[in-house]
């Protein structure tokens, strides 16, 4: 039996209903032939008569309202009796009613969802970002690590004095240092900075101890092969205070080293020289490539050398009017780009400052 | 500075390896750059002796040679000519190993059998260029290993030497150091000269006329010398220290140099006319062939060594080709003196000389070792070159060089190190560095340094050698106490890290380009005379004509960005760069004015295959990002004026950046002649603002205005305007009614051509109607919106169809 035929037996009780005075017998007759059980077990896949059924059954001019208009008609004593079978006959048909109606609409959902589909794997619609430059994105993360040990963070001019960038780092005209930073000279007292260190000058000049700031920043070197490009970036920094020393030093850089590349990073301080600090140190780091083994990074060695520091030489605390007996502080400096290749596992520095969109969209 | 392991070992004895050797000296300060193993890559390849030899009969170019091995004679084919029966050459075995990675094998070479190959210089990696076979010396061993009998056995150390460390320019220098570091003594080479010649009085007379730049010279007169090679053990020396033999006098002067670091330099005698010395400085104009045969005008100050009659050396940097030793010289004056190191120096760069004499004067030489090398030299020349060394020195030094007495204190070379030395411990390291230490009570002493360490002149450089011997490492790291300072944000910093996220927000990469450009980009530019960025700053040692002006403008960098992806396939692209500019404000420091451009070509967006083909970025986009830009800082009241007359731009689709009555910048399309001077066949967009000013216009605060209560009104307009009327005129028009219930205008629709007549442009706008206070009613709106419609008729001549 469909649910046409259902609703065909609907329509006839309906007719039949004007003749019917005994509407007792009516309600019993239709509960029992036209059972709510037909209408469950009814085995239809689509929805598409239960509109019909539902204006058949419960509509203004359904078998229910048509029953319910013949009540007034009953015998006085049997209204009441009537009206409950009716009722109890409604609610039957209602709970029946609702259980196919919500398993077919469940199925048809459920055959409509998994008939609409996307090709989930295709990419995704998304603006396209914009990328950092690496050289950008270290200097950041440099002095955020930096800057979250308190030290400020201060620039200066690229074109620069001879006397900020020298002479007042202990550097004066014939001194062979001047050598391991082959210079750009705008004119005999005008070149551009070979580093940050005339930053750290200028703020001395400017202000009294305590210092504590770093100054990343572009600077200059006449000289360009494939280890080597005319300009590149460093981070310098400066702490002067009073009793600050060299085990203080060591300990801000450690801090440095284990953030930037990660906890147990070993660092090793070995002596070297820079006119303007004494003492002076190399600073190597574990190699992040090998862990330290020995690799063509490192040379073999194990160990990379990443920073220039030491403690601010007495004769630079003179040139910018400080008296090194009461103040002492160490200068620490970095290439932004060689510590970029570490970390990015960058081969080539002239890529820098090529701006492939292919090396950039990489970062 | 290159460092030859088996020759240290001759004045320190240590059981370190090469590479133990390397770590000491690298962790005391003098980093050890490179290890090399002279016979690395070398193997089978033996002393051979030449039997005989013949032509191969079927190749001119080759000879077929019978060579002795020692157990065995093999048939070689060769094709080098120098050789002759009896030498001895250095032959690879079948099987052998050359440093290219050539292996050899058995060879038939035009139907003749070949057991090995005699080889080169280059082929033993000795020397990048050689002329025929390496023949070897007559005492060379047949048999022999030739990493052995080439003295190749040994390692060579590539020490990185300061420039504050001119006493480790040695052997003895480094071994010095090595015996302080591991507590052993130092020996030092033999120079006890055996003087049978004349009184050296009678022989030459010196005469310093500038005692400033020259404290000290000293020489030594030998005669009836023999000029010829040096023997095999001093050229082994000398090769492992990167030297190339020359002859036996020259070889001598430069082991000198080599094992003790005083430069020395030998004339020939004969040649010195009047047999005088004199140093004076040189008068300005003066003409000087140096050595290398290149002819030097001198200038005031530079100090010359002369002889009786013209000068003979540029003291400290070179000799002279007149009184050159040569292979006919009999006797030799060997001078070794003392040069003022910054004189040196200025000489030294003025005529564009670095010598490994000058590179050790101007760093400091030794005032007292000297006469050490020129006896050590006398010595050796004696033994290897014969003649008659002519008894006693001459030596005019009138003011002995004192080295300072420095008072240390140990409190401060503790307090500087953050250690805690005792005064003993500093005392001993100080001793071993053959510092004279003296107890001065009160915890502090005095130390002197030795003449060979001019570096130590200051309590701070004691401090620095206590450290550098006790060892960095052993200094425990500790974080500072540090009184809290209060910091103001850096605002510069922090408005180019925003426009940095808006900008890449909105598919801008971030470029870093040089600060240098090429002059000939701002032709490129078209930019006239007078404009301020040709105000550039050039520098006066450029590495490329390409680099030789710091830029004034951002964009040519850009364009060449630009012009270096399209060419490598990249069709859509957004790149921005914030940089400082350079712009020249006569003979001082230029201006540095900070700013920003970006610039763009192809596709607007990345979008999705799913909607078609993308759009190109037009000059709406560009100003767009601007704006965007400007809002992110909070900078308002900004407008774009029209700009016809920005020579690199297009007349049409350009407009000035206007903030607060000042151009700020500009932004539109790049003029086509622009793009096609960079080869570029696609549209450019950029803009270029001066980031420094927009920082000073930002911070506006965001300001709460209450929710309205009352709901708006909206009611459209569509206008049919002259193309030329701007659209911001129908704006201004509308504000200028001063209507209060107008919330807001929006233009929602452009559209040109047909219906629309030529030079007419339809604009839709909506417009927001609302009081604060209560609703307003359709008739209310009507009214006001009559309003407006009749002053855009009246005004700008619009044709207004109603909506
Ligand atoms: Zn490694």
């Amino acid at each position: 039996m469909g649910l046409q035929e259902f609703i065909d037996d609907i329509k006839r009780y309906k007719d039949r209903l004007d003749d019917s005075a005994n509407l007792d017998g009516f309600i019993a007759e239709v509960r029992e032939k036209l059972g709510a059980e037909k209408l469950i077990a009814e085995t239809a896949k689509t929805t598409d008569y239960l509109k019909a059924i539902e204006v058949e059954l419960f509509g203004k001019k359904g078998l229910i309202s048509l029953i319910r208009k013949g009540i007034p008609k009953a015998a006085p004593e049997m209204r009441k009796e009537v009206g409950r079978a009716l009722n109890e006959l409604a609610n039957i048909y209602e709970s029946a009613f609702r259980e196919v109606s919500d398993r077919l609409t469940a199925e048809e959902k459920r055959a409509r969802l998994s008939a609409e589909r996307v090709d989930v794997t295709m990419p995704g619609r998304r603006p396209r970002l914009g990328h950092a430059h690496p050289i950008a994105t270290i200097t950041d993360e440099v002095a955020a690590i930096f800057q979250g040990m308190g030290f400020a963070v201060a620039e200066g001019p690229e074109v620069e004095l001879d006397y900020y960038n020298f002479e007042t780092l202990n550097m004066p005209k014939d001194h062979p240092a001047r050598d391991m930073q082959d210079t750009f000279y705008v004119s005999d007292e005008v070149l551009l900075r070979t580093h940050t260190s005339p930053v750290q000058v200028r703020v001395m000049k400017n202000k009294k101890p305590p210092i504590q700031i770093i100054a990343p920043g572009k600077v200059y070197r006449c000289d360009a092969d494939v280890t080597h490009t005319p300009m590149f970036h460093q981070v310098e920094g400066l702490m002067v205070d009073k009793g600050i020393n060299f085990g203080h030093l060591k300990g801000v850089l450690d801090v440095f080293v284990t953030q930037m590349f990660g906890a147990g990073t070993a660092t090793r301080f070995r002596p070297s020289f820079f006119p303007f600090t004494e003492p002076s140190a190399e600073v190597d780091i574990q190699c992040v490539i090998c862990g330290g083994s020995g690799c063509r990074v490192c040379k073999t060695t194990g160990w990379l050398e990443i920073m220039g520091a030491g403690m601010v030489d007495p004769e630079v605390f003179k040139a910018v009017g400080y008296d090194p007996e009461e103040y002492s502080g160490f200068a620490f400096g970095m290439g932004i780009e060689r510590i970029a290749m570490l970390k990015y596992g960058i081969d080539d520095i002239r890529l820098y400052y090529e701006n492939d969109y292919r090396f950039l969209r990489q970062f | 500075m290159r460092i030859s392991y088996n020759w240290l070992k001759e004045y320190v004895e240590f059981s370190l390896t090469p590479q133990q050797v390397a770590d000491r000296l690298t962790l005391a300060g003098l980093e050890v750059e490179g290890l090399e193993y002279l016979g690395g890559g070398l193997s089978g390849v033996i002393v051979g002796r030449i039997a005989s030899m013949r032509p191969h009969p079927d190749a001119d170019k080759l000879t077929l040679c019978d060579v002795e091995t020692g157990s065995e004679v093999l048939p070689i084919v060769c094709g080098a000519k120098n050789m002759k029966p009896g030498d001895r050459v250095p032959l690879a075995l079948v099987g052998a190993k050359l440093p290219d990675g050539t292996k050899i094998k058995k060879a038939a070479l035009r139907g003749q059998t070949s057991l090995g190959m005699l080889c080169s210089e280059r082929e033993l990696g000795l020397a990048k260029e050689s002329n025929g076979l390496l023949i070897l010396p007559e005492e060379a061993q047949v048999g022999e290993d030739i990493v052995k009998a080439l003295g190749l056995d040994d390692w060579a150390l590539e020490v990185n030497v300061t420039a504050n460390r001119p006493d480790c320019l040695s052997h003895v220098g480094i071994a010095r150091e090595v015996a302080t570091l591991i507590r052993k003594p130092l020996r030092l080479p033999e120079t006890a000269v055996k003087e049978t010649g004349e009184a050296v009085r009678n022989l030459v007379a010196v005469e310093v006329e500038d005692a400033e730049l020259c404290p000290r010279y000293a020489g030594r007169v030998i005669k009836g010398i023999k000029v010829g090679p040096s023997p095999s053990w001093m050229r082994t020396r000398l090769q492992a220290a990167g030297v190339r033999s020359i002859n036996n006098v020259v070889d001598v002067t430069n082991y000198v140099l080599m094992e003790l670091g005083h430069p020395l330099h030998a004339f020939d005698y004969d040649l010195l006319e009047d047999r005088k010395i004199i140093v004076r400085s040189a008068a300005e104009g003066e003409a000087f062939t140096t050595l290398d045969g290149v002819e030097r005008r001198l200038s005031d100050g530079m100090l010359l060594i002369c002889d009786g009659a013209r000068p003979v050396a540029l003291a400290g940097v070179m000799g002279g080709q007149n009184s050159e030793v040569t292979d006919g010289t009999k006797d030799i004056f060997i001078e070794s003196a003392y040069f003022d190191p910054g004189s040196v120096r200025r000489t030294s760069k003025k005529v564009g000389l670095h010598t490994e004499a000058s590179h050790r004067f101007e760093r400091g030489a030794d005032p007292e070792g000297l006469i050490a090398a020129l006896d050590r030299a006398a010595y050796l020349i004696e033994e290897l070159a014969g003649g008659k060394v002519a008894t006693g020195r001459v030596d005019e030094y009138p003011n002995p060089v004192m080295m300072p007495v420095v008072e240390v204190r140990v409190d401060r070379i503790n307090g500087v190190l953050g250690a805690e030395l005792d005064k003993s411990e500093m005392a001993d390291i100080l001793e071993r560095l053959q510092m004279v230490v003296t107890d001065a009570g009160n915890g502090a002493f005095t130390v002197q340094a030795p003449t060979f360490r001019p570096d130590i002149t200051r309590e701070a450089d004691v401090v620095e050698e206590v450290a550098r011997i006790y060892g960095y490492g052993k200094i425990k790291s500790a974080l500072p106490q540090y009184a809290m300072t209060p910091r103001t944000p850096d605002r510069t910093r922090e408005a180019s890290r925003t426009v940095k996220e808006a900008l890449r927000s909105i598919g801008y990469n971030e470029a870093i380009n040089y600060s240098f450009i090429n002059p000939a980009d701002l032709d490129r530019f078209m930019l006239p005379e007078d404009d301020f960025r040709r105000r550039f700053i050039t520098l006066q040692n450029p590495l490329t004509a390409e680099q030789s002006v710091m830029r004034t403008t951002l964009l040519p960098s850009l364009m060449g960005n630009l012009a270096w992806n399209y060419s490598r396939g990249v069709r859509d692209l957004k790149l921005f760069e914030i940089s400082k500019v350079f712009i020249s404000e006569g003979p001082g420091l230029p201006d540095e004015p900070l700013r920003v451009a970006g610039i763009a070509y192809g596709a607007r967006d990345f979008g999705s295959v799913l909607d078609g083909k993308e759009k190109d970025v037009d000059y709406f986009d560009t100003k767009g990002a601007v704006e965007m830009l400007l809002d992110r800082l909070g900078v308002d009241g900004a407008s774009c004026k029209p700009a016809a007359d920005i020579p690199f731009m297009h007349p049409g689709k350009s407009a000035w950046l206007m903030v607060g009555g000042r151009d700020a910048g500009f932004l539109g399309q790049a003029h086509p002649d622009l793009v096609s001077a960079y080869d570029l066949p696609v549209d450019v967009y950029l803009f270029e603002l001066d980031l420094q000013s927009l920082i000073g216009l930002c911070g506006r605060e965001p300001k709460y205005a209450p929710l309205p209560k009352y709901p708006a009104v909206d009611r459209d307009v569509a206008l049919i305007l002259g193309e030329d009327v701007p659209s911001s005129s129908v704006v201004r028009t509308i504000e200028s009614l001063k209507l209060d219930i107008i919330e807001d205008i929006r233009l929602f629709d452009y559209y040109a051509g047909r219906p629309i007549p030529d030079g007419k442009k339809s604009l839709a706008y909506t417009i927001d109607y609302r009081a604060a206070n209560r609703t307003l009613t359709d008739e209310e709106v009507n009214a006001v919106h009559a309003i407006v419609v009749a002053a855009l008729r009246d005004k700008l001549g619009a044709e207004v169809r109603e909506q």
